[in-house]
């Protein structure tokens, strides 16, 4: 027992940077941060959007709310593997390649800002309808509503659908391997799956289950936080 | 400060049925610097009147005239700017919770663009006032219902509007704090002279801090009036739940007269009833009864139990002529039968 772990961690791929454990560790957090930003820029206005827009009065605005609605449900139901393929021809014109972190990294946004987006929409929902009419009756403007009721009243459930996303993504990054992309999916497949190496599948899996972790416990670490509601024992 | 001529608001109704028609074409004038109740059950059409005030709900049709101004012809910029004219304070005071009791009561002002320091001043000032000191740095879930009340309140009250609306202020919260509410409105109107409007279920509300009350019924106003004549009037539909009669006790020989003397100029006190009676040779004795001084003047509901001298009840004539002499008084009575 305790031999087949001293000869596992002598495995090279534990050792050596180029294309080893560490360095793509580095490259699924980095593909899960660049994402993520992205994800939180376009995803945010968007569940804002599919808020603001929800049982519009005005015909062409409830028209957008669905068309918009109707988009976002189709790419979330999209199973990530599949996306990932029909969009090179997308990611090929933008980044100028077919393959790598950057090519991944467009798939992984585009499934996670309508994923998120929905989940914002979500969090804005759960804020009572008297709070907005509240600051609407000081004569607030549309944009100053967003600005200082929807975000921060629902900054503690924004932040669990970040942590929520943010999971979700880690593990769609496993799934990048398909366009090369690197990162611990990758190596796991190809070397330790293809390769028979056992070790190098155990090291993935548990790396990965810590830092789904660690993100989880920053998240809810952050969403206490800024939640100013009162604590429902 | 308040009119509104032929209001109508008629929501469509959900399932393809017939439409809500919520206001019914009300006419109302509110003075300045009063405070006005408007009392009705639930679904009365209350929360729409005040909404329409506000522009958050548009009427079918009528005039919402506010301080001058036709709220329900404005749009956009216009019905904002009107609206920082009007506080606001709701049932459950919809603070943001992000926000702290001081926070929340600058809001109206940060939304005005009134400067930081100018912004702090008015919120000192105004913690002040509804007496919140000390608390001001706690967010909404560090405060009781009342203390969250007085941030409502000072909110509504921070861009000094000329019109302060009150969606059930009190309906949420226990007798004692309802009562320092009340008592904290009434000092408002007292010292800033604001015209304050509340609505609500609770006639003790009505009774403790209004100067008129508006009843409204399925979306029509079935009486309105200066709270004194509004109670004295024994023929309205107000009178009875403002001065409520108690039940009288059981097993009585005598009979029971219920009298309402609010209205009447020679019957002033519960006093001048039993001398009345007196002067039919029967002995009457109040069993049950509210009286009530309102803007200095008695207004009774009380239950007599009529008997003659040897300890009966009286005769049918002798009740007859009694009732008439009532009558003539300006008494409304009439005969309890069991
Ligand atoms: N947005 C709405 N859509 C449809 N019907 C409504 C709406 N708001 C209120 N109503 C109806 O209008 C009537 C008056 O409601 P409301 O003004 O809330 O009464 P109150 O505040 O006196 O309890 C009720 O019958 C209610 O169901
Ligand atoms: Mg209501």
């Amino acid at each position: 027992m305790m031999d087949t772990l001293q000869e596992w961690l002598q495995n090279p791929l534990f050792h050596r940077w180029e294309d080893g454990l560490w360095q793509n560790t580095l490259i699924t957090l980095y593909m899960t941060a660049v994402t993520m930003a992205l994800t939180v820029v376009l995803g945010l206005p968007l569940g804002v959007a599919l808020f603001e827009t929800d049982g519009s009065t005005s015909r062409p605005v409830r028209t957008v709310n669905q068309v918009v609605g109707f988009i976002v449900n189709v790419l979330r139901s999209f199973p990530f593997f599949i996306l990932i393929i029909a969009l090179i021809p997308i990611t090929s014109a933008v980044t100028g390649r077919s393959t790598g972190p950057n090519a991944a990294m467009i798939a992984l946004t585009i499934a996670a800002v309508p994923f998120a987006a929905r989940l914002f929409e979500l969090n804005l929902r759960e804020i009572p309808a008297g709070k907005i009419e509240a600051v609407q009756m000081m004569g607030a403007s549309r944009w100053q509503i967003i600005r200082q009721v929807l975000i921060p009243e629902a900054l503690p459930g924004i932040i669990g659908s970040i942590t929520t996303t943010t999971i979700a993504v880690i593990g769609y990054t496993a799934m990048a391997g398909s366009v090369n992309a690197g990162g611990l999916g990758q190596l796991a497949y190809n070397r330790g799956y293809t390769g028979y190496q056992t070790e190098v599948i155990i090291a993935t899996v548990v790396l990965l289950v810590i830092i789904v972790i660690l993100v989880q416990l920053l998240g809810s670490r952050l969403a206490t936080a800024v939640d100013h509601r009162a604590r429902t024992a | 400060m308040i009119t509104l001529d032929s209001l109508t608001k008629v929501f469509p109704a959900p399932g393809g049925g017939d439409p809500v028609v919520a206001l019914g074409g009300i006419d109302l004038h509110l003075e300045p610097g009063r405070v006005h109740g408007i009392v009705g059950r639930s679904g009365a059409g209350k929360s729409t009147l005040i909404r329409c005030l506000t522009g958050l709900e548009k009427p079918t049709s009528g005039r919402v005239e506010v301080d001058g101004t036709d709220v329900a012809a404005l749009e956009g910029k216009a019905l904002r700017a009107a609206r920082r004219n009007i506080g606001m304070v709701f049932q459950h005071a919809n603070l943001l919770d992000s926000r702290t009791a001081a926070q929340n009561i600058a809001h109206p002002l940060e939304i005005a663009g009134v400067p930081r320091a100018q912004r702090e001043r008015r919120v000192a000032e105004l913690v002040e006032l509804v007496g919140l000191s000390g608390r001001e740095h706690n967010y909404p879930a560090q405060l009781s219902g009342g203390q969250i009340q007085r941030v409502g309140i000072a909110r509504g009250l921070a861009a000094e509007p000329k019109v302060l609306l009150c969606d059930e202020p009190t309906s949420a919260l226990d007798g004692t704090t309802t009562h320092q509410i009340l008592d904290l409105i009434a000092d408002l109107r007292e010292r800033l002279g604001i015209t304050v409007v509340i609505i609500t279920h609770e006639m003790a509300v009505v009774r403790e801090v209004c100067d008129t009350v508006t009843l409204l019924e399925n979306g029509a106003i079935t009486q309105t009036g200066d709270l004194v004549d509004v109670a004295a009037d024994p023929h309205g539909p107000l009178s009875a739940e403002l001065i409520p009669l108690p039940p009288a006790p059981t097993g009585i020989n005598a009979l029971i007269v219920n009298c309402d003397y609010g209205d009447s100029p020679t019957i002033r006190t519960s006093d001048d009833l039993v001398r009345l009676a007196e002067t039919y040779e029967a002995e009457a004795t109040i069993v049950a009864g509210t009286i009530e001084t309102l803007g200095g003047r008695q207004v009774g509901r009380v239950q007599l139990a009529l008997r003659n001298r040897s300890d009966q009840p009286i005769s049918a004539e002798g009740l007859a002529e009694f009732l008439t002499e009532l009558e003539a008084a300006g008494v409304v009575a009439k005969e309890v039968t069991a």
